[in-house]
């Protein structure tokens, strides 16, 4: 398979511009052979309180596969405060100052809350935090952003969980054409199609947990991915044709056995 | 003896008062992945054996899951 452009974030290089959650999987076994098949370089963990009368689980010994890195994210958290301590433990628990910083207080949309996310971006660039900053596909927060230090900007397609695809595509484009950092399309990715259209368009990377996750067949599912979000990236680069109007003839337009 | 809340349940120090101590009372296990804060600082693991614990802290830890 031809080799696309590595995409670069922070002082790392991906080969893969598939990233995976790891939400939803229903097992760990499973979740690691996901991993797996997907080719990804870069899966999310989430952090929670510990309970002690539960067993202790460690997630992230099912994650120590070669070539991948943890991106741990603030889910839960509902304030740009919470989410810069969320952030600290973290940073503490995994050894790493690579962070998704999602701030979505609303449960039954999970939108986040770009005001938090514009604060919390400013303190943990301060704090040298690497800093992937999940937001609504808006594309002056975008860039505001990223000069408030973010190091990627990942939009939504659509409400996290819901497959629907590419909703918000009208304004992925926009951001797409106007950042000067690496814009990870994530959240509502439901279908292969849905990443390789995202890669089309121009997007650095994808992120997809639910497809994979709930399908009848997540290691396949995977495998899917993988295989759409390459090609979408490898038709990106072989540059596509301009979309017209009106029809332009494939075939040589002469009459077909009929003398002239 | 000190009580203080840990997570959401207030409990009293039987062992010691250090971060240390309470881990071991609490029995916790898998401290590799583990990150602790008091009164919403974060405490460094290499602060575990020295930090002391006063009474009412509130005290945080929490570990890694799965997660999108």
């Amino acid at each position: 398979m031809k080799q696309t452009e590595p995409l670069r974030i922070g002082d790392r290089e991906y080969q893969s511009r598939l990233f995976l959650g790891t939400g939803k999987f229903g097992s760990y076994p499973l979740m690691r052979q996901a991993v797996e098949a997907s080719g990804t370089e870069l899966v999310t963990v989430a952090l929670r309180r510990v309970h002690l009368h539960e067993a202790q689980d460690d997630v992230i010994e099912h994650l120590q596969l070669p070539g991948v890195h943890l991106l741990p994210n603030t889910s839960g958290v509902r304030t740009a405060k919470e989410a810069v301590l969320a952030a600290q433990l973290a940073r503490e628990s995994l050894q790493t100052n690579w962070l998704k910083l999602e701030i979505h207080p609303d449960p039954r949309y999970l939108l986040p809350d770009p005001i938090e996310t514009m604060l919390a971006t400013q303190q943990l660039a301060k704090e040298g935090f690497l800093v992937m900053a999940y937001i609504n596909a808006d594309p002056v927060l975008c860039k505001r952003l990223e000069e408030a230090g973010a190091a990627a900007v990942m939009p939504l397609g659509a409400p996290i969980g819901t497959n629907q695809g590419l909703q918000t595509r009208a304004m992925l484009e926009i951001i797409i054409e106007q950042s000067s950092v690496p814009v990870v399309v994530d959240a509502g990715i439901g279908a292969p199609s849905h990443a390789a259209e995202a890669m089309e368009m121009g997007a650095d990377a994808v992120l997809v947990n639910t497809a994979i996750a709930v399908a009848g067949d997540p290691v396949a599912m995977a495998e899917a991915f993988r295989l759409a979000t390459h090609s979408g990236r490898m038709a990106f680069e072989a540059r596509m044709g301009a979309v017209s109007r009106q029809a332009d003839a494939s075939s040589p337009l002469t009459a077909f056995l009929v003398n002239e | 003896m000190i009580r203080i809340v840990f997570n959401d349940d207030e409990i009293g120090l039987e062992q010691g008062n250090t971060v240390d101590a309470l881990l071991q009372q609490l029995s916790v296990d898998a401290v590799e992945r583990i990150a602790i804060a008091v009164n919403d600082s974060v405490v460094r693991r290499s602060d575990w054996s020295s930090y002391q614990l006063h009474d009412n802290d509130r005290v945080l830890m929490i570990a890694p899951i799965q997660g999108g």
